[in-house]
């Protein structure tokens, strides 16, 4: 599986002038992925978040897969009902080269990380249906207990709001309290609703001024730095005790700013639990904010490490070794061996995509159905793959 | 002209023969060919293809050369470029006519003998050009005297442009003027109802309903691409949603005959038009309350008593008055009020027959009371506002009292006298002969030909005269170069770096890049930006410190490392590439990638560049720069407008059918191919003057059939036209496309004393015009010209007689 180090998010998340570049080639790059999606094709199906294909489905609007693994496994099942799809289109299927399914999924993953537009007429609704209006004044109208918020700047990120709304809580949570209110609390894409609306309100200040993501090293030093550590883990020891959720396991998906929108309605219990411990706020910038998501966003997209010994039971309850030998050494299917062995997991996938057709011919002609993979089951098998095999 | 390929190969193998000195004059053969060491076809070698941006026009096209033997051959558009989409205009696929055209000028030349005489110059080396000229402007900046040196250019958006206007502020002139005669009204009417002196950009791809008043948009737009690509989508690529598109002007251009339905006008009433049918939408109330009520000023009375637009359209221009004035009946105003009104959104267009040739400010003030009455500004399918650049303005320029003081003097066209004055080269022409407020010492030139396309092109000439140093940029000898004390030679858009800024059309930014095509030049020629770039080093001090590049490679390369420093848009791409980089900034974020300026200029020279497709809609505090904060719908201006045209010209609307000596009214048009006053040296151009109707390769003259029988003209008749400037020898076409009164003709045909492939001029229709001046603005008043028409067979037979 990746190595942190050898993770793709900088080269699509530091762009910015101090940016490493790329890393590990082997990594998959989501930058050379968005080339791969027009270039291979994919666009032709599928669309993201409306533009492209309307064919197959619109991959930067389903359910949003938490890892690499997850993604890959989706593509791995969806593969027969594609070919399907694409021989009644008399379309190509694309064979992928070089790093380019890595690139691919790694493109489709990070996806996740960026915001949609949000809706201003609904975040406008939700402004007054919220409350906030009791307390913001917006748009000529509303309380004063809390800053006027139709003075931010129209180009504010969504980082920066998300960085306002972390600051600003304990102040916020302490007046709501006091005026016997509740704190509002936000579901799904609200948030996003929301921001829109407020940016949409803001005074201009100059040009836009659009954020890159943010540098997952420096987040993980953050991560530390600012005490998150402290309570959070991120694919932390199983037998370690955490006062808050593992931030690589839980099952907090979404963009930035939802998970933002998250972090606030957790905002009560997270200042008490503090407050317990003596642990003041920490103060994050924006720029904090978006590197302590892309360090989570990071090691998420790695997950949890494959095991080759399970990789090597999935080789044989899922009838692998029926056509490629019990030991890769082939038979029906072509052998594994050496031809996988050594090389990375996300290599080995990519055989096994581009080997999908001819071994769904050959399954259809022994009558067996398709071979559904969990993510888990795919991460151990390719792993196996990789370097479970034995030696020449 | 007649032109066959046998004749053109005589030509070229009789002309290899001569000496290279001068210019070529008349049809006879040119001697300068002789240095074009370049046969007329390649011979052969692989097949190559590169990426360029095209200069035949604003627009910066993208385009695809494909090469042979490393020579170029065929040019095509570039696929991934965002103004043509893979498209070119027949004036990009004739750009290399251009390239290797016999008339090309390979080396600066100096004039020694009459000006405007062909054979008075002679070749010299850059050096000896260079030096000339910046002892010249060295002398100025001794004597304190730097707003003596002037800059006329074109309206091209390129860095070689910019860096001219760089060298003028450093120098330390006023004077960089931008002759854009087709723009100076609608940026004066978004002055006045934005607070914004810039056109504003038709979404014409978005619109429901397009009323264009005598607005040309398809015949002379800056980008013809760009704009032919959204009447396009308009008319049929938005998956069956087709828009409807009523033309109302006194001449059936191109544009008009594309429309569903052409109302004919009388001349110069455009803008009483659009205001009667804003007073029927407002009897009516069809107008949009939310957005009157939110975002107008101007509409109701003024707290003073001042009439407010509601008041002026019930009162000034009700249907009686606008139908007599017009010619439009009543029922055919009430009807296009009503449809306008209804669609979602309208838009509608001020008048525009070039891109040199100015229109009329109450044209575009009534096209804008429409979008504002409508709600039609700055969402999708109205009028939209383009940004700011992608780049960071200049750096400072350093401490420099000599250039300071310069910088604070007056400009000679007096166009920042006040709000609403033009930039105007006829103002600068008549200050130049006036030596007021101060003598103009020197004048670059580059980009356009004022002394052939412009408002006055005989002012301009005589006004060259007085001008003690002329320098031209040019690559083919037009009239303003043959005018010139030096001709500096440019070189063609494939042998030279290009970076350019797309066309004043686009809502959004580009920025085209691209390497020579041709490694070495076919002659010693150099982009402007070089020139201005060396007169700064021989300059020194702070104009060489406010120009530090060693030369334009590097500039651009700087300048593309400010664009990746600006942290927005994305490489051009796919209609993918082009929604995702939208997506990501509508919601505030910025993916573009590429990770380093290594990377991004690497991308755009592989692709051929950069933008940035995102426009935020409804961003009121930028679009709406106005004291009020709110779109001016300005009573005042119009009813002043109105009183002046009423003082000026009445009488001038009764004229229908009195066709009397000096009696017609003058239309003059940009054609497609000649639009901007470029490509009257081309003979794929001149093969296609008016495709439609066959004219090519000779000046014609429109007129109504009932018209010509009052005057005793017949079709394809010899003819003069004549107004009290000067006349034109034309053919006559009658036909219906113009209204009657009317004679329309088309500008930047023929070059003065001829060459090659292009006929000498028989006069130039430019200088028919009159040169009245509304007198708020200093525009030109375009309908104030009067001429007569006579053919010339039976007029000399008469004499004779």
């Amino acid at each position: 599986m990746l190595s942190l180090s050898s993770l793709l998010l900088p080269s699509l998340l530091l762009a910015g002038p101090c940016g490493p570049g790329r890393l590990d080639d082997r990594g998959g790059d989501p930058v050379l992925g968005q080339r791969v999606f027009v270039e291979a094709g994919c666009v032709r199906c599928h669309a993201v978040r409306g533009a492209g294909g309307r064919i197959g489905p619109d991959l930067g609007r389903r359910t949003r897969p938490s890892s690499y693994a997850e993604l890959a496994a989706a593509m791995w099942n969806h593969s027969p009902t594609m070919a399907e799809k694409m021989r009644e289109l008399h379309l190509r299927r694309p064979t992928l080269e070089g790093d380019q399914l890595a690139d691919l999924i790694s493109f489709l993953y990070f996806l996740n990380y960026f915001d949609e537009p949000g809706d201003v007429t609904a975040g406008r609704l939700l402004f007054r249906e919220k409350g906030c209006i009791s307390c913001h004044r917006a748009e000529g109208e509303g309380g004063d207990t809390g800053p006027a918020l139709d003075g931010i700047s129209r180009g504010a990120s969504p980082l920066s709001i998300a960085s306002s709304l972390w600051n600003h809580g304990p102040a916020m949570a302490a007046a709501v309290a006091s005026s016997g209110m509740e704190l509002p609390t936000f579901a799904g894409a609200e948030i996003l609703d929301l921001f829109a609306y407020l940016r949409s309100i803001g005074r201009r200040q100059g040009a836009p001024r659009f954020e890159s993501a943010g540098d997952p090293v420096r987040g993980e030093e953050l991560f530390t730095d600012k005490n998150c550590a402290a309570c959070h883990g991120v694919f932390a020891d199983p037998g370690e005790e955490l006062a808050g959720p593992d931030l690589g396991r839980s099952e907090l998906r979404g963009s930035v700013t939802v998970i933002a929108g998250r972090m606030w309605n957790h905002w009560p219990q997270m200042a008490s639990r503090m407050e317990e411990v003596g642990m003041e706020v920490p103060q994050l910038t924006a720029a904090d904010l978006g590197d302590i998501f892309a360090f989570i966003y990071q090691a998420r997209f790695v997950g949890e490490p494959g095991d080759p010994v399970q990789g090597r039971t999935v080789f044989e309850a899922k009838g692998c070794a029926v056509c490629h030998g019990a030991d890769g050494e082939g038979g029906v299917g072509p052998a594994l061996r050496p031809n996988l062995a050594g090389r990375g997991p996300e290599e080995v996938l990519q055989a096994m995509w581009n080997h999908a057709p001819a071994m769904q011919t050959k399954l259809e002609a022994k009558n067996l159905s398709w071979v559904e993979l969990t993510p888990k089951e795919l991460t151990d098998l390719t792993t196996f793959l990789a370097a479970g095999l034995p030696a020449d | 002209m007649a032109f066959s390929r046998r004749g053109f190969l005589g030509a070229a193998a009789g002309a290899a023969a001569g000496t290279a000195f001068g210019l070529s004059r008349g049809r006879a053969m040119s001697r300068l060919i002789a240095d074009l060491d370049f046969a007329v076809y390649p011979p052969g070698g692989p097949e190559t293809f590169a990426l360029s941006v095209c200069r035949e026009c604003p627009g910066g096209c993208g385009t695809r050369v494909r090469c042979i033997g490393g020579r170029p051959v065929k040019l095509d558009g570039n696929p991934l470029h965002p103004v043509n989409a893979g498209r070119l205009c027949p004036k990009g696929q004739a750009a290399l006519q251009a390239l290797y055209h016999p008339d090309r000028i390979l080396r600066p030349l100096r004039r020694e003998g009459r000006r405007g005489d062909p054979d008075s110059f002679r070749p010299a080396d850059w050096d000896e050009a260079l030096a000339e000229i910046g002892v010249r402007l060295g002398l100025l900046r001794k004597q304190g005297r730097p707003e003596a040196l002037g800059l006329l250019r074109g309206p091209d958006a390129g860095l070689d442009e910019a860096l001219a206007g760089r060298f003028l502020a450093a120098f330390g002139s006023p004077n960089d003027l931008v002759q854009h005669g087709g723009s100076e009204a609608p940026a004066l009417a978004a002055q006045a109802s934005q607070g914004i002196r810039r056109a504003p950009v038709p979404d014409l791809g978005e619109a429901d309903l397009v009323l264009s008043f005598a607005g040309d948009f398809l015949d002379c737009p800056d980008s013809p691409v760009l704009m032919t690509r959204a009447f396009g989508r308009f008319r049929r690529g938005r998956g069956g949603r087709r828009g409807r598109f009523i033309y109302a002007g006194s001449r059936e251009s191109l544009t008009a005959s594309a429309a569903d339905e052409w109302v004919p006008i009388r001349p110069g009433s455009e803008g009483l038009l659009a205001l009667g049918i804003a007073s029927v939408i407002v009897a009516e109330g069809l107008y949009d309350r939310a957005f009157a009520i939110r975002h107008l000023a101007g509409f109701e009375d003024g707290p003073d008593g001042s009439p407010g637009l509601r008041r002026l359209l019930l009162t000034d221009f009700g249907l009686d008055r606008v139908s007599a004035a017009t010619g439009v009946p009543v029922n055919w105003i009430l009807r296009i009020a009503r449809e306008f009104a209804a669609a979602r959104p309208g838009l509608a267009l001020g008048p525009r027959s070039g891109q040199q040739l100015a229109a009329s400010l109450l044209g575009h003030l009534g096209a804008a009371v429409l979008n504002g009455l409508c709600g039609s500004i700055d969402v999708a399918g109205g009028v939209l506002t383009a940004g700011p650049g992608p780049l960071p303005a200049w750096p400072d320029l350093p401490d420099d009292p000599v250039a300071a003081a310069g910088r604070g003097r007056a400009r000679l066209d007096r166009a920042a006298a006040g709000e609403l004055a033009a930039a105007d080269p006829g103002a600068l022409a008549a200050a130049i002969l006036a030596e007021e407020p101060y003598r103009l010492e020197a004048l670059f030139v580059l980009g356009c030909d004022p002394a052939w396309v412009g408002p006055a092109p005989e002012a301009f000439a005589a006004a060259m005269a007085k001008v003690p140093l002329v320098v031209a940029f040019a690559s083919l000898p037009d009239r303003t170069a043959l005018l010139a004390d030096w001709i500096l030679p440019l070189p063609h858009a494939l042998e030279t770096w290009a970076c350019h800024f797309g066309p004043a059309d686009a809502a959004f930014p580009v920025v085209s890049l691209a390497r020579p095509v041709l490694t070495e030049p076919l002659g010693d020629v150099r982009p402007a930006g070089e020139v201005f770039l060396e007169l700064a080093r021989r300059l020194g001090g702070p104009v060489a410190e406010a120009l530090p590049w060693p030369g334009m490679p590097e500039l651009i390369r700087d300048q593309i490392g400010r664009l990746f420093a600006a942290r927005r848009g994305a490489i051009i791409g796919t209609a993918f590439d082009e929604a995702w980089v939208r997506l990501m900034e509508r919601a505030g974020w910025w993916a573009p990638g590429y990770r380093s300026e290594e990377e991004l200029w690497n991308r755009m020279l592989e692709t051929g560049g950069w933008w940035d497709p995102f426009y935020d809609h409804q961003d009121w505090q930028r679009v709406l720069r106005t004291e009020s904060g709110r779109f001016e719908l300005r009573p005042d201006l119009i009813a002043e407008l109105d009183r002046q045209a009423a003082l000026r010209g009445a009488g001038r609307v009764e004229g229908e059918g009195a066709a009397g000596d000096g009696s017609l009214a003058v239309h003059l048009f940009e054609p497609l191919a000649l639009a901007g006053g470029r490509g009257a040296h081309l003979p794929f151009l001149q093969e296609i003057l008016d495709p439609d109707h066959q004219e090519k390769w000779e000046t014609w003259a429109e007129i109504h059939p009932e018209t010509a029988a009052e005057l005793d003209i017949r079709d394809g008749e010899p003819v003069e036209v004549r107004s009290g400037q000067g006349s034109v020898l034309a053919r006559a076409r009658l036909t219906e496309r113009v209204v009657p009164g009317l004679v329309a003709l088309p500008v930047g045909q023929g070059v003065p004393h001829g060459n090659h492939w292009t006929p000498a001029a028989d006069g130039n229709p430019c200088a028919l015009l009159a040169p009245a001046r509304e007198a708020l603005t200093g525009l030109p008043d375009a309908a104030a010209t009067r001429a007569g028409m006579v053919g010339r067979e039976r007029r000399r037979m008469r004499q004779e007689a």
